[in-house]
């Protein structure tokens, strides 16, 4: 065979090869960046449970509002509470992060005596709670109580009546010296369990629309994610309480700060901060930022790089006026490290 | 090593021309204007904030590295996308240079074999492409590693990739020449095999909407070699921004895209060695 014919055939080879090269079966093909839905909005079906949870004011006496209102809502602006947070349990069911935040933030406010009476009542928070609510004025909890043992829990079957459905019970003084605890009832689906009866009184009115309406520490619109609420400067500061800088910037910065947090699988946290020096908040923007982009170094470092490409998602967008907005990423198994303090574990606090 | 030294007497040619040159000043004129206008404030390893020409640009804090991915992102689809149409217009006229009468007949009667010839060609050309890719993104990856400490050389791997995958398209141009000696349809050869290249990268979805026939058939065919550019920029862009690559799809779509130049080369050589001058 003449050479020039070996150029032809070694096309010919080539281009058969060149051919199957480029087919690439799907499996080889370029990997998506994983993504990371941030709460920012009601999603559809966060929207329905909003829409199904209003109610209307059932109060025959007093000055009457018509509007709708969620009573959880309501409750947890009883009092002009400035912070509050709420879990939504029933959302987090399924969610392994779910039952660890609950105890971890009944521990954080001190409470955890509450939630081992609500088991003791036969009351499964996994099961019958839909939402737990928390400010300084106490815990909300709303889900479907009508087989609660209330006499084996609170010592009697039916308490102090208030209002059209409110009933208020005063419990045994808690363990250790505590105050007394008085629970407070609205019908069979919302647990107020506070310091005072007049805590419990302030709580029926606004779930009932009674008097001048509260100040609302969360509007329905806001009541997307497993977590949220709002927490005020002074409890940042009391609930923070470190000396890192990104804290003790946020403390002199931070009048309110609104957090969601979307649990579902990782934990996507978004945190809007708002205060009223916006050289401060420009401040913290890139102290926040900095903090960040240094825990992910961190965590390349030590080689957990699910962390890290997750934290690649954290992001401060500016200051923009007297606001800015922080969302963050991060692994289960980060946050679950960083909660072990509710399990008494030697890992507590560790980053 | 016969077809370095026709390699190195072709980028002389090239450094003579002022399309390159002209290449080269842009370039350049680009990365001191980024060097003078763009102020960028690092925090802790994050972007805190950015200027333009002294004017503060809005975004989001976040680490440098992850801020500077879009950036990366965007020049090396610039360089790929635009390496390619500056390639075909600059490069067109090599071949048929090389073939001109008088150039040819002299080079034919030197001791060189004719592949050789081709090969030095392509690979001056290869060079060239590799070259001008290489300077703009390792000349955007100092400076913006000198101003946020972010040292990354994955910009520069991609922009190999705009450089093979002009090698692709140069070798159907130079064998077309090698037929009929036209800059012109060098460089129509070479818009179309651009074309081909990005029409093969959604071949599938393009043949599942197109009716059967001789059309579709001869689509079929054309796609089924030329190599799908559109994958091999996407993969440019992902090295370039730090994306996650699937392991072995790159290479081969790399191996399947030297193949293609290689048996188009091999198709020059058959008919440049039976070619009368």
């Amino acid at each position: 065979m003449e050479r020039r014919w070996l150029w032809l055939l070694a096309a010919a080879l080539l281009v058969i090869a060149a051919a199957w090269l480029v087919r690439i079966p799907e499996s080889a093909a370029p990997i998506a960046r994983p993504e990371v839905e941030m709460p920012r909005q009601l999603r559809p079906a966060e929207r329905q449970r909003m829409l199904s949870r209003l109610t209307p004011a059932v109060t025959d006496a007093g000055p009457r509002r018509t509007e709708v209102r969620d009573p959880m809502l309501a409750a947890l602006s009883a009092g002009g509470a400035g912070s509050g947070m709420v879990l939504e349990v029933n959302a987090l069911r399924n969610s392994p992060l779910g039952e660890l935040l609950l105890r971890c933030l009944a521990e954080r406010e001190g409470r955890g005596n509450a939630l081992e009476a609500l088991q003791r009542m036969g009351i499964d928070p996994l099961r019958d709670i839909d939402r737990v609510g928390f400010t300084e004025h106490g815990i909300v909890v709303s889900g479907d109580f009508r087989r609660a043992n209330w006499e084996g829990l609170l010592g009697s079957a039916t308490g102090e009546p208030y209002g059209d459905r409110g009933q208020i019970t005063a419990v045994d003084p808690r363990a250790q010296g505590g105050n007394t605890l008085v629970a407070t009832r609205w019908g069979d689906s919302l647990l107020h369990l506070g310091d005072s009866e007049e805590d419990g009184r302030r709580v029926l009115d606004a779930v009932e629309g009674r008097g001048p309406a509260p100040q609302p520490l969360l509007t329905p619109e806001q009541t997307y994610g497993e977590l949220y609420g709002v927490v005020s400067g002074p409890d940042l500061a009391r609930t923070l309480g470190g000396n890192e800088p990104w804290a003790t910037a946020l403390l002199e910065a931070a009048s309110r700060v609104e957090v969601h947090l979307d649990a579902r699988r990782d934990v996507a946290l978004v945190a809007d901060v708002s205060g009223e020096d916006g050289r401060k908040l420009e401040d913290l923007g890139k102290t926040l930022g900095g903090a960040l982009a240094m825990a992910r170094v961190q965590a390349r470092a030590g080689g957990d790089d699910e962390a890290a490409e997750l934290l690649s998602f954290a992001r401060v967008s500016p200051a923009q006026g007297k606001a800015l907005s922080l969302e963050v990423a991060l692994p289960l198994e980060v946050v679950a490290k960083r909660l072990a303090f509710c399990r008494g574990g030697s890992d507590a606090g560790g980053p | 090593m016969i077809s370095i030294v026709v390699a190195l007497d072709l980028l002389r040619e090239a450094a003579a021309r002022r399309w390159f040159l002209a290449l080269a000043l842009a370039l350049t004129g680009l990365l001191i204007l980024i060097v003078t206008s763009l102020r960028l404030e690092v925090v802790d390893g994050a972007l805190a904030a950015t200027r333009l020409f002294g004017q503060p640009l809005y975004h989001q804090i976040q680490p440098a590295d992850v801020a500077l991915r879009p950036v990366f992102l965007v020049a090396s689809q610039v360089v790929f996308w635009g390496g390619l149409c500056f390639g075909v217009l600059g490069c067109a006229d090599f071949g048929p240079a090389l073939l001109s009468p008088g150039r040819i007949e002299y080079l034919l009667s030197l001791p060189v074999r004719r592949w050789e010839l081709l090969l030095g060609t392509f690979l001056g050309v290869l060079a060239l492409a590799l070259a001008g890719a290489v300077y703009a993104s390792a000349g955007l990856v100092l400076v913006l590693g000198a101003k946020t400490g972010v040292w990354t050389g994955w910009p520069v791997v991609s922009s190999v990739l705009a450089a093979v995958a002009f090698g692709s398209v140069y070798a159907g141009m130079l064998a077309v020449t090698v037929w009929v000696r036209s800059a012109a349809l060098s460089a129509a050869t070479g818009a179309s095999l651009v074309l081909l290249g990005l029409l093969a990268t959604h071949r599938v979805a393009l043949l599942e909407v197109m009716g059967r026939g001789v059309g579709r058939t001869l689509f079929a065919g054309l796609t089924a070699v030329v190599p799908p550019l559109g994958k091999l920029a996407d993969a440019a862009g992902a090295l370039a921004s730090s994306a996650p690559l699937a392991p072995g799809g790159l290479v081969r779509l790399l191996a399947g895209t030297l193949a293609f130049a290689a048996a188009l080369l091999a198709l020059a050589a058959w008919r440049f060695e039976r070619r009368d001058f």
